[in-house]
């Protein structure tokens, strides 16, 4: 099936009666038979009900100056039931252009949900591709430059190597490029990769990765804490997925710290969940509402080049196949960035 | 002196790899046609053996059979850009000894061959 979406909005269709609206309709709607038969004793009804007021009236056919009153009554009969026709038509149209008109909404809504879905797995297929194609050339280009570091080691003097230098430059840009196509590569494959299920201790998680980079915290001068309220039941799911995406979270917040400042990572349980919240204290997101899409980078200079813009995609793709939450925000008040993980709490099926 | 036959279709990596080998004091021979290699394979004597898996007309897991089959004890390496593909398990059931990511860890890869020649 394929749905494709114009520049000028979603592609809207008018269902037709058969498309489903037809079961919406009112009984009166449906079957002519029922209607007439429903009009003869509408009109019966009528007949017999101005029969009475003309009976209470006294006005009886043959009391003399009456004798018109038979064509009255047929004639106020006849037109009570056009009105109550009438106004039972506009209404049943009233209720139908309703339900086409919600039925209509419903269409946009799954066509947009569609067009969304393609447009994620278009994006996927496209950073894997490209992600393949890139590794390739990428490969010749590291192992050259690692030909030129070897063959400058040996032939240019310590004090005045330039081409030792430079060659090491050309290895570092390469390793830098190959991790960014890990990163396009990692956010390909968050859809398509079944999660292992594994008992996780989110803490432990966020301890061990926190642990890790103890060095890089302490070389920029920010302080880093981990603080767990009392003790955090597992979640359910992929290990060295919901490492990564704690990983990733804390690489960003380690990012945006200023020297001197600090990470805090806090861990708590709320009803059936697990909560995880990185802040930091640096200059918060520039648009939070845009963080997860792919391709954002926050713009800030502290960010530095190098940066995919994958990043957080790859983090909600991984909290949401846990039937997870994320939420990204600026802290009130100081204003640096706050990320909030929830994570159902025991096994997930 | 250990001979090394390196097969990939792009010449830059198989010309690199090859320099790279040479000055780690190996004969290395680079491929740029898998079926040359495969050729090369079943002629002579060969030591240890790096190959890509993408390659037009002869697949990496070809070539890493072959080996298997006409060198037995020879340390097999695969070095692939589709590191998540079902060829590099292929690779590994076909008698791969390790399967390495492009663009690869040369100090990584110069262990395991040195591991390996000397099992």
């Amino acid at each position: 099936v394929s749905h494709s979406i114009p520049a000028s909005g979603p592609a809207w269709t008018i269902p037709l009666a058969s498309d489903g609206v037809e079961e919406q309709r009112p009984w009166y709607r449906r079957d002519w038979i029922t209607m007439v038969a429903g009009l003869a004793l509408i009109a019966t009804a009528n007949y017999l009900v101005f029969e009475i007021v003309l009976h209470v009236l006294g006005w009886h056919p043959t009391n003399p100056g009456t004798h018109l009153t038979y064509e009255a009554r047929l004639l106020s009969g006849i037109s009570a039931t056009a009105a109550w026709v009438a106004w039972r038509a506009h209404a049943s149209e009233r209720e139908l252009m309703d339900a086409l008109a919600r039925e209509r909404a419903r269409e946009a809504a799954r066509s947009l949900e569609v067009w969304r879905t393609e447009q994620a797995e278009g994006l996927a297929a496209f950073a894997r591709v490209l992600a393949h194609e890139l590794r390739g050339p990428l490969h010749g280009l590291t192992l050259h430059a690692i030909v030129l570091q070897r063959a400058a080691q040996r032939l240019e003097a310590p004090g005045d190597a330039v081409v030792r230098p430079a060659a090491d430059v050309i290895e570092g840009e390469a390793r830098r490029m190959g991790a960014l196509v890990d990163d396009y590569l990692a956010y390909a494959k968050t859809a398509d990769v079944a999660l292992v299920r594994d008992v996780v201790a989110l803490d432990v998680v966020a301890s061990e990765a926190v642990e890790a980079r103890r060095v890089a915290f302490a070389s920029r001068g920010v302080t880093v804490t981990v603080e767990a309220a009392s003790p955090v039941p597992p979640v359910s799911g992929d290990r060295a997925r919901l490492a990564d995406a704690v990983e990733r979270v804390l690489e960003h917040a380690l990012a945006a710290a200023p020297p001197g400042g600090h990470v805090d990572v806090s861990l708590e349980t709320e009803g059936g969940q697990v909560v995880l919240v990185v802040t930091d204290d640096g200059p918060g997101f520039a648009d939070p509402k845009a963080v997860f899409r792919p391709f954002f980078t926050s713009g800030a200079s502290w960010l530095g080049p190098g940066r995919s813009g994958f990043g957080f995609a790859v983090v909600r793709d991984i909290v949401r196949a846990h039937r997870g939450e994320i939420a990204a925000r600026n802290v009130e008040g100081h204003g640096g960035a706050r990320v909030e993980i929830r994570l159902p709490r025991g096994v997930v099926r | 002196m250990k001979r090394v036959l390196v097969v990939d279709d792009d010449p830059a990596a198989a010309e690199g790899l090859r320099l790279l080998l040479r000055s780690d004091g190996y004969d290395a021979i680079a491929f740029h046609d898998a079926g040359a290699a495969l050729a090369r394979l079943g002629a002579d004597s060969i030591d240890a053996v790096v190959t890509d898996l993408e390659m037009p007309h002869v697949h990496g897991v070809e070539v890493v059979r072959a080996a298997r089959t006409t060198h037995p004890k020879a340390p097999v390496f695969v070095v692939t850009a589709y590191t998540d593909s079902p060829a590099a398990d292929d690779a590994l059931e076909a008698g791969a000894d390790r399967v390495f990511a492009k663009p690869l860890d040369y100090d990584a890869l110069s262990l395991e061959l040195a591991k390996g020649l000397a099992r």
